[in-house]
């Protein structure tokens, strides 16, 4: 008895002699505030996302550093699909999660983020459940305007408005990063796409072996929404506008220029002539009328019923009819009132692709597993979760590839991924990059690896609607308690930056002169104590 | 023996009510909204909405189920939720590389068992049945995921040793056409030697791993019934004609062993085809198994009833089968079960 108590004693100095010589401290004196335990449950899911590769280890940094400042954090790990039905509900208190990009604009995250339509319990995407009033005006404003300087001023102010109420806590971009065999490229990371195969010159009339987590779901375009569907969907089809390489500005694609109203609600786009379907079908109005109104029209022939059409819901709904202009080249957008702003951005991703008429109308369903469009690449064939198969398009009308071929496998475990391209098995390009794997890419002679910042953010919510993050000042004090930095060297291995506004610096209408709240456990220790946490 | 048939046939159809209902309030109760998952990024209710309309997930617990009753009875199964595929055409299309797997795990375990047990029992408490015995038992007792990853790491890390992974008709033989999705017997069949061999280099961890599951039994079996047969009498008269023991072994005791050692294996394959989710998980196996647990995953429902209801259906017939084989081998047990 006597030898377990003095070892305890010892332990106990030990202890205290660790708290005394850590900067911030845990005893809770070294400030001169003492803080009463503030309970409160971090939820987290248990899958890796591009925004958060390791959930576990950002929830456990947080934690630690919660717990420097006062607060009594259980962590509470989610098998995924009961989590996202969980926070949808707003039934957490504290979460992590993240948002990628739909469409290059700040909208796609204020919005579905922070705004207060988005804030329904059962559907919610802010799952803060913030629901300001002087945000919401912003937003909507900045939404009926197509005035770059007026936008980016409403959208600054709505940042500010947010950094202070404090509804979440942007933690990181993350970096997209893909690998390659040097022989091929260039390759780069895109913004709002997956790589742009059509750009690879070396090796010429070489084939290139894509290794990606897993198969596609569907190819049809205008019914996806999965990432490896999107991947191989870009390289099969045109869209009227793309994205200019390496940037979320606009370039004419099918459409070689466009008009618009004066109250901008009709938008008229002129057809590129002489471009033809894989199935030598041409290009026309027709087909590109054919694209919009079968995900747009729930009676089209093509709008197969057992389809989600999520995109269109999601981005388009504001399209009232597309039709035919004043010749067969033409195609006029009408919509229900002023465009918003990211219209253009929104025609350019991967939903808008323009597949071939006459193969939808001889394929019916069929067509989600041969898609014809009129991409750089034909599709040739799919092995259902094995691969699959695409040919060059000797007559793209943009010049053809320099790659014969291009051929999609997959692999869902990351390191597996990695091995392969380093001992070259059937892969020359990955991507979904575990982080841990990137210095051993990085120093094998024979890898290239790009890196870019995406278009996303992970974030902390916290939910506003309950206690205690019902208080501006706790949520602060959770803020100033973070140590963002130290997050994204052991969570992301350095491969992210560090965020301050929900929206990521890629974007414009990014507000780039807030200044974040420094990891400062004193003046959490105020708030908590202001916010009536203090030690009587 | 046919009213034995018709009388077990009889039970499959409750039973089938019983496993149908357990395994749709299983369902039921899980936490999670594959609407949700599907559509994740969608704040729009109404399209969550359609979703659940589309895949019969709207309106109270009993109505729903008496109508998935009623379209199961016309053998439809819905759509896959996360897949361009029906419940129906999901099966087919991956219940073959699942079969190939179990078969080959229980051909794996029947020749090792029946060898490592017949030993055994000719020389009982000799090193080699202690052998035996705890390599049996450690086989039963480990964890498959845990053998299999250990498996993995041994023989197909850098090295070419094994494959892992999922394997396809791309990958064991580029150039050619296969026409069903059993690959490797297929393969045999073609006498492509050098696909058969590739499929081999895929199929042989993940069958040692799972043969594992069936060894301990049809080991212990085995020794059992040797030791019974080999103490009989008809043994001991085979003996003192002065038949070579070589001749008794093979001949006389290890044919009439194995009569119930053929049953137990029998009844293996029904554990092994639904044992085999684990295994099939770790080493990413294309078939059924994985396909069940990613469904469960995304609360894919059609899909986690479908297969679970075939796994039901699975082991009540092939039970069914081993009892008919077993009347068919043994008349004595016919008098019995009439």
């Amino acid at each position: 008895m006597r030898r377990i108590g003095s070892a305890s004693v010892l332990l106990a100095l030990l202890l205290g002699l660790g708290a005394c010589g850590s900067k911030d401290g845990g005893g809770g004196n070294d400030h001169g505030i003492a803080i009463e335990p503030v309970r409160i449950t971090l939820s987290y899911g248990n899958n890796s996302r591009p925004y958060m590769p390791s959930p576990s280890s950002v929830a456990t940094q947080v934690a630690i550093a919660l717990r420097d400042v006062g607060f009594d954090v259980t962590l509470d790990k989610k098998e995924w699909a009961s989590y996202l039905q969980m926070v949808k509900n707003g039934e957490h208190q504290m979460a992590l999660l993240g948002w990628s990009a739909d469409y290059p604009d700040a909208d796609n995250f204020l919005y579905v983020l922070l705004d207060k339509d988005n804030a329904v319990p059962g559907r919610a995407n802010n799952i803060s459940f913030y629901t300001s009033d002087e945000v919401h005006e912003r937003l909507m404003a900045a939404r009926n305007t197509h005035d770059r300087a007026e936008r980016t001023r409403l959208y600054h102010e709505a940042q500010e408005i947010i950094f202070e109420d404090c509804p979440m806590i942007p933690l990181v971009y993350t970096e997209k990063a893909i690998a390659y065999r040097k022989g091929f490229g260039p390759l780069g990371v895109e913004a709002m796409s997956h790589p742009i195969l059509r750009l690879v010159t070396e090796p010429v009339d070489g084939t290139l072996s894509y290794l990606r987590g897993q198969d596609s779901v569907r190819l049809d375009p205008g019914d996806v929404s999965d990432g490896e569907s999107s991947k191989v969907i870009e390289q099969v089809f045109d869209t009227l506008l793309r994205f200019k390489p390496g940037t979320t500005e606009v370039e004419p694609s099918l459409a070689i220029s466009w008009t618009s109203s004066e109250d901008k609600a009709t938008w008229t786009f002129q057809i590129r002539p002489d471009v033809k379907f894989h199935d030598d079908s041409p290009v026309d109005g027709a087909a590109v009328v054919n694209a919009f109104e079968r995900q747009r029209d729930p009676e089209h022939p093509h709008h197969f019923k057992d389809g989600a059409w999520e995109f269109w819901h999601g981005l388009f709904g504001f399209v009232k009819q597309v039709r035919l202009g004043a010749h067969p080249m033409e195609v006029v957008f009408e919509l229900d009132g002023p465009a918003p702003p990211f219209f253009l951005g929104q025609l350019a991703q991967f939903s808008s692709s323009i597949p071939s008429k006459a193969a939808l109308d001889k394929l019916g369903k069929d067509f989600r597993s041969n898609p014809v469009g009129s991409g750089p690449f034909k599709f040739v064939r799919w092995e259902t979760g094995v691969s699959i198969h695409l040919a060059r398009n000797d007559a793209y009308w943009d010049g053809a590839p320099k790659l014969a071929s291009v051929v999609f496998r997959n692999s869902n475990d990351p390191t597996v991924r990695s091995r392969r391209l380093r001992t070259n098995k059937d892969a020359d390009l990955i991507d979904n990059i575990d982080p841990e794997t990137v210095p051993q890419l990085e120093q094998d002679g024979d890898i290239e690896v790009a890196r870019m910042p995406g278009v996303n953010v992970g974030y902390l919510a916290m939910n506003t609607t309950k206690k205690p993050f019902d208080d501006k000042r706790v949520r602060q004090a959770v803020a100033y308690a973070l140590n963002k930095a130290r997050i994204i060297k052991l969570s992301y291995r350095g491969l992210a930056k560090q965020a301050t506004t929900p929206v990521p610096p890629t974007l414009p209408g990014h507000n780039g002169s807030i200044v974040d709240r420094k990891r400062d456990a004193k003046k959490a220790r105020e708030l908590l104590r202001d916010a009536g946490f203090g030690k009587k | 023996m046919l009213v034995l048939i018709a009388r077990r046939l009889l039970i499959v159809l409750p039973m089938l009510l019983v496993m149908s209902f357990l395994v749709f309030t299983l369902v039921e109760l899980f936490p999670g909204d594959a609407c949700l998952v599907k559509h994740e990024k969608s704040g729009n209710q109404e399209v969550i909405d359609a979703c659940r309309v589309e895949h019969h997930l709207e309106g109270p617990f009993f109505e729903r189920y008496f109508a998935f009753l009623g379209r199961a009875s016309d053998g439809d199964f819905g759509d896959a939720m996360f897949k361009n595929e029906s419940v129906a055409e999901l099966i087919g299309s991956k219940l073959p590389a699942t079969i190939e797997l179990s078969l080959f795990a229980l051909l794996i375990a029947f020749v090792l068992g029946t060898w490592i047990g017949t030993r055994s029992a000719l020389k009982p408490g000799s090193w080699f049945d202690a052998l035996g015995q705890i390599v049996s038992m450690a086989g039963v007792s480990i964890p498959v995921f845990w053998l299999g990853m250990m498996v993995m790491s041994l023989f197909a890390g850098e090295g070419d040793w094994f494959e892992v992974g999922a394997w396809g008709p791309e990958k064991i033989g580029p150039g050619i056409d296969y026409s069903t999705a059993f690959l490797m017997t297929e393969s045999l069949v073609r006498l492509e030697f050098g696909a058969f061999l590739t499929a081999l280099k895929y199929i042989v961890l993940p069958a040692f791993t799972l043969a594992t599951i069936p060894l301990a039994t049809i080991t212990r079996m085995t020794r059992s019934s040797v030791l019974e047969e080999a103490s009989k009498d008809y043994v001991t008269t085979a003996r003192a004609k002065g038949l070579s023991e070589r001749r008794v072994i093979r001949h006389h005791v290890r044919r009439n062993a194995l009569i119930p050692v053929v049953t137990i294996t029998g009844l293996q394959l029904g554990v092994l085809l639904s044992g085999a989710v684990l295994t099939e998980r770790v080493f990413s196996w294309p078939g059924l198994g994985t396909e069940m647990v990613e469904a469960a995953g995304m609360r894919d429902y059609p899909v986690i009833m479908g297969c679970m209801l075939f796994f039901v259906i699975v082991f009540v017939v092939v039970n069914l089968i081993v009892d008919v084989l077993y009347l068919w081998i043994d008349p004595r047990m016919r008098t019995a079960a009439d």
